[in-house]
C-alpha cells in the first residue's frame, strides 16, 4: 500500500479500517433480539429491545455505541438500533434499566455460550432466567433443560459505591461456590452511562 | 413421553397473565391464572419426581411449583413439593432458596395468613418495584450508627409533606374549573389519596423503600384519560424533581423555576429543605432495592439553593383568621326560657352528629333514599368542618357548617352515578357500589 500515491494511500488505509472493522467487531442489533431468544414471543422480545433503546438514549447514546464487554472474555460490541421508541410509556428508570440490562445480557450469552435462554421460574412473586441448549444440540437433555442460571444486574451510571465491579464481588461472593454442588451460574452485569458489561461464569 | 419443557413454558406464560391481573388489581383473575400455571408447573416437576439425576431442573420445577402454590396460601401443597425438591440433591443455592420459602410458610402458618392476605402482600411486592429506597444516617456517631427516632419521624414527616404538596401544586396545573363537576371536591379527594406507602424497611441504620401507588388502588374517584393519565406521571415526577434532582445546580434551578412559581416552590420544596439544611442531624441517601448499595447521596443543600427552593414570597393578603368553636352552657327552663350562663368554653376541635335519611338536590339528577338513618361524623378542626366517611370512601371539607353536609351529600350522589356507569369496575369499585345498593334506594 505504501507504493501508492499520498491520496491513494489515504483512501485504501481508510478502507482497511472500515473492513478490520467490519470483521472483527460483533454487534447487536437491538431489533434482533427477537431472532435471538427464540423461546420467548416476538412481543416479549420487542419489549426488551424498546427498553434497551430508552435506557440507552436515557444516557444520550446513539445507535453505533460501543458496549465495552470484560468478564470471560473482553471485547467492545457495536449496539444498533432503527426503532424510534415513544418514551411515554417508560417513565420509570429502575424499571427499563432493568429490562435493558435483561435485553443486553440475552445478546452476552448467546454470543459467548452455547445456551439459549430457556424460560423463567418463579421466585417470590418475580421471576428468574435459566440457560439451556437447544433441542438440536448434542447435549440437550429434556429431562434437564435448564442448565445454569442467569443472574443480571443493571446499573444506570456507576457512583463511588454503586460499580459494576462492586457487583460482580457481591454476586460472586453471594452463595460462596466452594464444592462442586454450587449451582452453574453466569453473571450478567450492564451498566448504561458508560456503556459496559461484565458477563462471567460464576 | 411428557414434553415437561413445553409444560412448564405454558406455566409460565400463565404466570405472567396473573402478574397482568396483579397489575390490573384483578384477583379473581390473578387467582384463576396462578392456579392454572401451579396446576401445571406441578405436573412438569411431577414428570421429574424419579429422575434424581436431572438437577438443576428437577428442583427448580419443584421449587417454581412451590412458590405458586405459597402464592395461592395452599400452604400444605407448597410444603410438599418443598419435601418433594429436597429428597433430590438440589445445588446449594436452590436449597437455600427452598428452605427460605419454608420459613415464609411457617410464618404464614403462624400469622394465620389467608389466601388474600398472601395476595395483597403480593401486591405490595408489586408496588415496592417502583419504590425509591432511602437511606437515615446520623451525622455524628453520638449513638453510632443508630438513628434516633426524632430524625426518623422529621424525614418521613418531611417527605410526606414534601410529595403531597407536590402531588397538589401538580392538579392544580393540569386541571381546572371545568375538568370536574366539583373542583373542590375532587381536589379534597386527590389530596386524600396522595400519600406514600412503606412498602420494606431494614433496621440496620434505617432504611425505608417509599412508594405512591398511583396507579392500582388510590385516585378510583376519577377514571377519565385525562386523569388516569395524569396520576401515573405524579410519583415519578417527585422522584425527578424532588428525590433523585441535582438540588445544588446551576441547570436545576433554570429548569424548576421556568415549571414552579415561587409559591409552588415554596410548598414543594419547603418541607424536604429541612431534611437536607446543613443543621439537619441526619443525612439521606438513595440505595438499590435491598439497600446493599449507595446508589445516591441526597447533597445538603446551601444557602443559595434554600433560598431559591424557599424564597421569601411579600405576603399581600391578609392572614387567614383563625376561627374557635364557642360552646355555652345554660341553665334553662324545659321550655327554653329564664336562661342562666354557666360556662362559655373556644374549642379548636370539635365534633357533631348528625343524620341523613333522603338525599335531593337540583344539583343531582338523582334522589337518595336510605333503608335506615345513616349517621355522620361533622369535624371541626384547623379553622374548616369536614366530613370523613370511609364506608362509602369520602372526605368533604369546607369553611362554612351550612354547606358541609350538602357538599357530602352531592359526593355521594355523583360517586353512585360515576360508579353506575362504569363498564368494567374494579373489585374495590364494585364493592363499594355493592355497599351503596346495600344501604340506600336510588330514583
Amino acid at each position: 500500500m505504501l507504493v501508492f500515491s499520498d491520496s491513494h494511500n489515504n483512501y485504501i488505509i481508510c478502507i482497511s479500517i472500515r473492513n478490520y472493522r467490519d470483521q472483527q467487531m460483533t454487534i447487536f442489533t437491538l431489533e434482533e433480539l427477537k431472532n435471538t431468544i427464540t423461546l420467548f414471543s416476538s412481543v416479549q422480545a420487542d419489549f426488551w429491545s424498546e427498553n434497551s433503546i430508552v435506557a440507552l438514549e436515557h444516557n444520550n447514546h446513539k445507535t453505533g455505541c460501543i458496549l465495552n464487554v470484560s468478564g470471560d472474555q473482553a471485547e467492545d460490541i457495536e449496539i444498533q438500533w432503527t426503532s424510534t421508541v415513544v418514551k411515554n410509556a417508560y417513565k420509570e428508570e429502575k424499571k427499563f434499566i432493568e429490562k435493558s440490562a435483561e435485553a443486553i445480557s440475552f445478546f452476552l450469552c448467546r454470543t459467548y455460550t452455547e445456551f439459549n435462554i430457556i424460560e423463567e421460574s418463579c421466585i417470590g412473586t418475580g421471576v428468574d432466567y435459566w440457560l439451556g441448549y437447544d433441542e438440536g444440540h448434542k447435549l440437550y437433555d429434556p429431562f434437564n433443560f435448564l442448565t445454569a442460571r442467569l443472574e443480571i444486574s443493571g446499573i444506570n451510571k456507576e457512583t463511588a459505591t454503586n460499580t459494576v465491579a462492586s457487583r460482580v464481588k457481591v454476586k460472586t461472593k453471594q452463595t460462596a461456590p466452594t464444592d462442586d454442588t454450587s449451582l452453574p451460574a453466569y453473571i450478567s452485569i450492564v451498566e448504561h452511562s458508560t456503556p459496559k458489561a461484565h458477563f462471567s461464569k460464576k | 413421553m411428557k414434553d415437561i419443557r413445553s409444560i412448564h413454558g405454558r406455566a409460565m406464560e400463565f404466570m405472567r397473565l396473573a402478574k397482568e391481573d396483579l397489575e390490573n388489581r384483578n384477583k379473581e383473575s390473578y387467582l384463576n391464572n396462578t392456579q392454572k400455571a401451579f396446576d401445571l408447573e406441578r405436573e412438569a416437576a411431577y414428570a421429574l419426581l424419579s429422575n434424581f439425576d436431572s438437577e438443576p431442573t428437577r428442583s427448580v420445577l419443584f421449587r417454581s411449583a412451590a412458590n405458586l402454590a405459597y402464592n395461592l396460601g395452599q400452604y400444605e401443597a407448597s410444603e410438599k413439593l418443598i419435601y418433594q425438591a429436597l429428597s433430590g440433591t438440589p445445588h446449594a443455592e436452590i436449597k437455600a432458596e427452598l428452605l427460605s420459602l419454608k420459613d415464609s410458610i411457617d410464618l404464614a402458618y403462624g400469622l394465620e395468613f389467608s389466601t388474600n392476605d398472601i395476595t395483597e402482600y403480593s401486591y405490595i411486592g408489586l408496588i415496592k418495584e417502583n419504590a425509591v429506597n432511602l437511606k437515615v444516617e446520623p451525622k455524628t456517631d453520638r449513638y453510632s450508627k443508630a438513628v434516633v427516632i426524632d430524625s426518623i419521624v422529621d424525614f418521613l414527616k418531611n417527605v410526606q409533606t414534601s410529595y403531597k404538596n407536590f402531588a397538589e401544586v401538580l392538579f392544580k396545573k393540569a386541571f381546572n374549573e371545568d375538568d370536574f363537576p366539583n373542583f373542590d371536591n375532587a381536589l379534597t379527594n386527590f389530596k386524600r389519596d396522595s400519600n406514600l406507602l412503606m412498602v420494606d424497611l431494614k433496621f440496620q441504620s434505617f432504611g425505608v423503600a417509599l412508594v405512591a401507588d398511583t396507579s392500582i388502588m388510590n385516585y378510583a374517584f376519577d377514571n377519565t384519560k385525562k386523569f388516569t393519565d395524569f396520576r401515573s406521571t405524579i410519583f415519578d415526577g417527585f422522584k425527578k424533581d424532588v428525590l433523585y434532582a441535582d438540588l445544588n445546580s446551576e441547570q436545576f434551578h433554570r429548569e424548576i423555576s421556568e415549571k414552579y412559581t415561587e409559591n409552588e416552590r415554596n410548598r414543594i420544596y419547603t418541607a424536604i429543605a429541612t431534611t437536607l439544611d446543613s443543621k439537619s442531624e441526619y443525612r439521606v441517601s438513595i440505595t438499590d432495592h435491598n439497600f446493599k448499595y449507595k446508589v445516591k447521596d441526597l447533597p445538603t443543600i446551601n444557602k443559595k439553593t434554600i433560598s431559591f427552593l424557599k424564597p421569601k414570597i411579600a405576603k399581600l393578603e391578609e392572614p387567614e383568621r383563625e376561627f374557635v368553636i364557642k360552646k355555652t352552657l345554660e341553665l334553662t327552663d324545659t321550655e327554653g326560657s329564664k336562661r342562666t350562663k354557666l360556662q362559655t368554653e373556644f374549642l379548636s376541635y370539635a365534633e357533631f352528629s348528625i343524620t341523613i335519611s333522603n338525599i335531593k338536590h337540583k344539583e343531582l339528577a338523582i334522589e337518595i333514599y336510605f333503608m335506615d338513618p345513616y349517621n355522620l361524623k361533622i369535624v371541626f378542626e384547623n379553622n374548616s368542618f369536614s366530613i370523613n366517611d370511609p364506608y362509602f370512601e369520602i372526605l368533604v371539607e369546607n369553611k362554612d357548617f351550612k354547606d358541609i353536609q350538602k357538599l357530602y351529600e352531592i359526593a355521594l350522589g355523583e360517586k353512585y352515578l360515576i360508579l353506575s356507569n362504569l363498564q368494567e369496575p374494579v373489585i374495590d369499585e364494585k364493592s363499594l357500589f355493592d355497599r351503596m345498593n346495600g344501604s340506600f334506594l336510588v330514583s
